[in-house]
């Protein structure tokens, strides 16, 4: 069984013509198993990608390209109940977690 | 969430950026396609989906009318998935929690088109994304 998601490129395209991540310190919301992540995290200069689900952040973990390893951080955390850091993102991506 | 979207305000510097993604409340269609041919099978029933969606909106709007966030841009886009069996969906279906309602005979149609005719099956997903910015309230 094999499923692709968007192999066109759609939301790609969509979501890099609406923020431009170039040396970005980004937040996502909601990053599940790291489908979207994978859309805008090497234009970053850091990202932080939370879920609530351990085992897809442990997914997302598994799936970080090598090159991607010193920037991208996965997190399993619950936005509703953390704290953040005050100041401390260039861009929040909500990723169809709202 | 209102809390969370305090949260990632309170995170963001200032001017930063929230980009959020997510579906359109409206349901997604179901196709089988093999080759050139497109197979239409009809959508399937998101109700319970959309309520949530449209509360999640309600509530981000209600930041924006705080002034806490400003929406500058809007772009709207098809996400389309492509498994290559009714079980690869289905399989996805149950790991993601959907609750979607097909209509009846829409798997067996897709079973049938696919065990015979080979393709794939492809949901079709109107999602919108919007750029707002932290405004200092």
């Amino acid at each position: 069984m094999s499923i692709m998601i968007d192999p066109q490129g759609v939301e790609t395209r969509a979501i890099n013509k609406l923020v431009d991540f170039d040396g970005l310190r980004v937040l996502e919301v909601g990053c599940g198993d790291g489908r979207m992540t994978w859309r805008f995290a090497e234009m970053t200069s850091s990202l932080l990608a939370v879920d609530v689900d351990e085992e897809k952040i442990e997914a997302a973990r598994r799936a970080t390209p090598d090159d991607l390893r010193s920037k991208v951080r996965f997190e399993t955390t619950d936005i509703t109940r953390a704290q953040l850091p005050t100041d401390s993102f260039d861009a929040a991506v909500l990723s169809y977690s709202l | 969430m209102v809390h969370a979207l305090r949260q990632i305000h309170q995170g963001l510097t200032p001017g930063g950026i929230l980009l959020d993604v997510h579906p359109e409340p409206v349901n997604s269609r179901i196709e089988v396609w093999q080759g050139d041919r497109v197979h239409e099978l009809g959508e399937v029933n998101q109700d319970e989906d959309h309520r949530e969606i449209e509360d999640a909106r309600s509530r981000l709007e209600l930041l924006i009318d705080e002034c806490l966030f400003g929406v500058e841009a809007t772009d709207y886009f098809e996400l389309r998935e492509h498994h290559d069996s009714l079980g690869s969906w289905r399989e996805k279906w149950a790991r993601e929690d959907y609750r979607l309602v097909a209509p009846p005979g829409m798997f067996e149609s897709a079973d049938e088109l696919l065990s015979t005719g080979g393709g794939e099956l492809v949901i079709r997903e109107q999602v919108r994304a919007t750029r707002l910015r932290r405004l200092e309230s």
